[in-house]
């Protein structure tokens, strides 16, 4: 007699029973040896009875029995509640079974400790013939129900969630998941959504390697622990791949993430909604560091050198130079520049060199500012200017030891001459080689500096961003009051990087004259009279 | 100690030399350009970093042709004290490329090359387009 209905089958008298007392015995391994050729037989179905279960849900029982097996095949079916025990089917799981009775048939519950579950298994309850068990149907019709044309999405988030299911079906056993996917070839799909179902094991995608139309996979808030498992999408031509939200995620950094994808699904455009690729051409990105703990360094490197570059005392940036640190500039107009009064760059061109034009090497040291008093006076002498940050691309090529190196691409707008004047931006590029002086201040040791005509759409993009402004007080020359003479010393203080003290006696010795407190700041410091313990940070 | 008109002279010299070498790769040879690399050298591109021979050598291989147009070179030694004494110099260089038949975009690149024997290789190579390539910015 065949049936679908589990209640109406009935025990096979081939059957064995397996429960705590044959397998504890130790004659439970030799059992289970035995009956290997009813294990092996995948037309037998064996039934597994949970004991003392009642009033717990069905899925945290399965789930519980799965995890505790993993990565083992077991697929329950038929789960039925009989008295105070929960019973289900399964077949073809040999090595979970094993698996079970090496630890005595029972399992740990992870809501309780002291009550864990205890299991009974009798091997080969039915076969096959007499007991049908046909879950595709099923599957399929909630496939049918997630699956929409117009997009050509099928959508697998959180399946086993799913009311239309009549079996426990978790994308996170292995099995399922290849079965899932083998029944979803029926359906075009362009973009499959396998979110929020606890796979850790991808080798199961192998069925769907021939689904042509597959472009994009998410993968996300999975358990996918390794990289390695990706390899398995390696042939496919999936060119957008989301995968936040995976523990693998948290072994790299955001450098090393994108390389390590790279390496293994070298056809992948879009990782994680960014444009990696396109067209042949790597994506731009606007920033690169070679460690991340060079971060803050730049940050405030960068953040502290055009503070003083773009304010009223630009000279205050010798401290910044190494006393032997050299300079030199290089300016370009762009192709197809005219050479309006806008787009010349007449004042950077008399200061640049270009070793292209030398071609008497004698003049290749004409041009180049060595020594922090040359280098401060030629950046003097080019126009005020604002830069904005929000424009620049920055790249930590080293950062060891002593030694950092950093280039700075950007925009900056050079203040007006007159008001009958147009405003002028220009794309500059600087590459700095830094060396560590001590107490975690960096001195530049080697700059070069490029200027050329901004592009159109520099220019569009430029200042668009609103900054909160500057504190007035930088613009105090002279201060009187108490009130002024506190928002100078803070003034002071913070483009110094003096302490509270020091600002202080320097500003009483120039009787709080900005101009000529920051140029005794600068002296005193190139005679080195200003000791570490003077520094804010010390 | 100063720094010697003959070691500004000779980064002016090699960065000629190298510059014109490391060019005529990019654009005709690049199936060798990753010898011109340190072991540890990097390569960025707009801001994707590149680390190690290989993974570099992959890069110049997928990358379209180029066709590059120097306009300004420069050079200086490189403070000693940054180097630990090892001779090395740093060159920046600006112009236009054309990638496959599009129209020619402003570049400006800077390299840190150091003596490796008798051969200069490159520890850093830092690119970038002065306007980038893709459509979408997601930075």
């Amino acid at each position: 007699m065949t049936t679908n209905d589990p209640a109406l089958v009935k025990m096979s008298p081939m059957a064995v029973t397996l429960n705590d007392t044959s397998v504890s015995t130790g004659i439970g391994s030799g059992l289970v040896m035995k009956e290997r050729k009813l294990l092996n037989n995948p037309n037998l179905w064996h039934k597994v009875i949970v004991h003392n279960c009642e009033n717990l849900d069905r899925d945290f029982i399965l789930k519980t029995i799965l995890d505790h097996v993993h990565p083992l095949d077991f697929i329950p079916v038929r789960y039925t509640v009989e008295g105070t025990n929960g019973t289900f089917f399964a077949r073809n799981c040999r090595m979970a079974i094993e698996k079970l009775c090496r630890q005595n048939l029972i399992v740990a519950n992870p809501t309780n400790k002291d009550k864990p579950f205890k299991l009974t298994i009798i091997l080969s309850y039915s076969t096959t013939t007499d007991l049908i068990i046909n879950v595709q149907e099923n599957i399929a019709a909630v496939l049918n129900k997630r699956y929409t044309a117009a997009t050509k999405t099928l959508n697998l988030d959180n399946f086993y969630k799913d009311t239309d299911l009549t079996e426990f079906c978790t994308l996170s056993q292995p099995k399922i998941l290849y079965f899932v996917l083998h029944l979803s070839r029926q359906f075009q799909i362009q973009h499959l959504k396998l979110t929020n179902n606890e796979i850790n094991i991808l080798s199961p995608i192998e069925s769907i390697w021939g689904m042509k139309t597959l472009t994009t996979l998410d993968l996300r808030n999975n358990m996918i622990e390794k990289m390695a498992e990706l390899n398995i999408l390696k042939t496919m031509q999936i060119t957008e791949l989301l995968l936040d939200g995976n523990p693998l995620c948290e072994q790299y950094d955001e450098y090393s993430y994108v390389q390590a994808v790279k390496e293994i699904c070298p056809k992948i455009e879009k990782l994680d909604g960014v444009l990696l690729s396109q067209n042949g051409f790597l994506a731009f990105r606007r920033n690169y560091l070679c460690k991340m703990d060079g971060q803050e360094l730049i940050d405030q490197f960068l953040e502290h050198y055009f503070c003083l570059y773009d304010s009223a005392h630009r000279s205050a940036l010798e401290v910044m130079y190494h006393k032997q640190a050299m300079l030199s500039v290089t300016s370009q107009y762009l192709p197809g520049q005219s050479t309006t009064a806008t787009a010349s760059l007449g004042q950077y061109k008399c200061v640049s060199r270009n070793l292209r034009l030398l071609s008497d090497l004698a003049k290749s040291e004409e041009c180049l500012m060595v020594g922090s008093s040359k280098i401060i006076k030629l950046l003097t002498s080019l126009p005020a200017s604002e830069h904005d940050p929000y424009t620049f691309t920055v790249d930590l090529m080293y950062y060891k030891e002593n030694t950092a190196i950093v280039t700075v691409t950007g925009v900056f707008r050079e203040a007006l001459q007159s008001l009958l004047d147009s405003e002028r931006i220009l794309g500059f590029t600087r590459t700095f080689i830094l060396v560590s002086v001590g107490n975690g201040e960096y001195n530049i040791v080697n700059e070069e500096y490029h200027i050329s005509n901004a592009t159109t759409t520099q220019q569009q993009r430029a200042f668009k961003i609103v900054r909160v402004p500057r504190p007035s007080h930088l613009t105090i020359e002279q201060a009187h009051t108490n009130k002024e003479r506190k928002k100078m010393a803070y003034a002071f203080k913070s483009i110094t990087n003096l302490n509270v003290q020091w600002s202080k006696k320097c500003l009483e010795d120039c009787n709080y004259d900005l101009k000529k407190a920051l140029m005794l700041f600068v002296d005193l410091y190139k005679v080195d009279k200003i000791p570490l313990e003077a520094f804010a940070n010390y | 100690m100063s720094i010697s008109k003959s070691k500004i002279d000779q980064a002016c010299r090699v960065a000629e030399e190298f510059t014109k070498l490391y060019y005529e790769s990019t654009d005709k040879r690049r199936h060798l350009i990753s010898r011109l690399y340190l072991d540890t050298g990097i390569l960025t591109w707009n801001g994707n970093g590149l680390t190690g021979n290989e993974r570099i050598q992959k890069f110049y291989i997928e990358l379209p042709s180029s066709d590059h147009t120097i306009s300004t070179l420069d050079a200086q030694p490189i403070f000693d004290g940054a180097v630990n004494n090892q001779l090395s110099f740093l060159i920046q260089v600006s112009g236009t490329v054309k990638y496959q038949d599009k129209p020619p975009k402003s570049f400006q690149q800077s390299f840190v090359i150091t003596a490796q024997g008798d051969k200069w290789k490159i520890v850093t190579d830092c690119f970038r387009l002065q306007e980038p390539l893709t459509s979408t910015d997601k930075n």
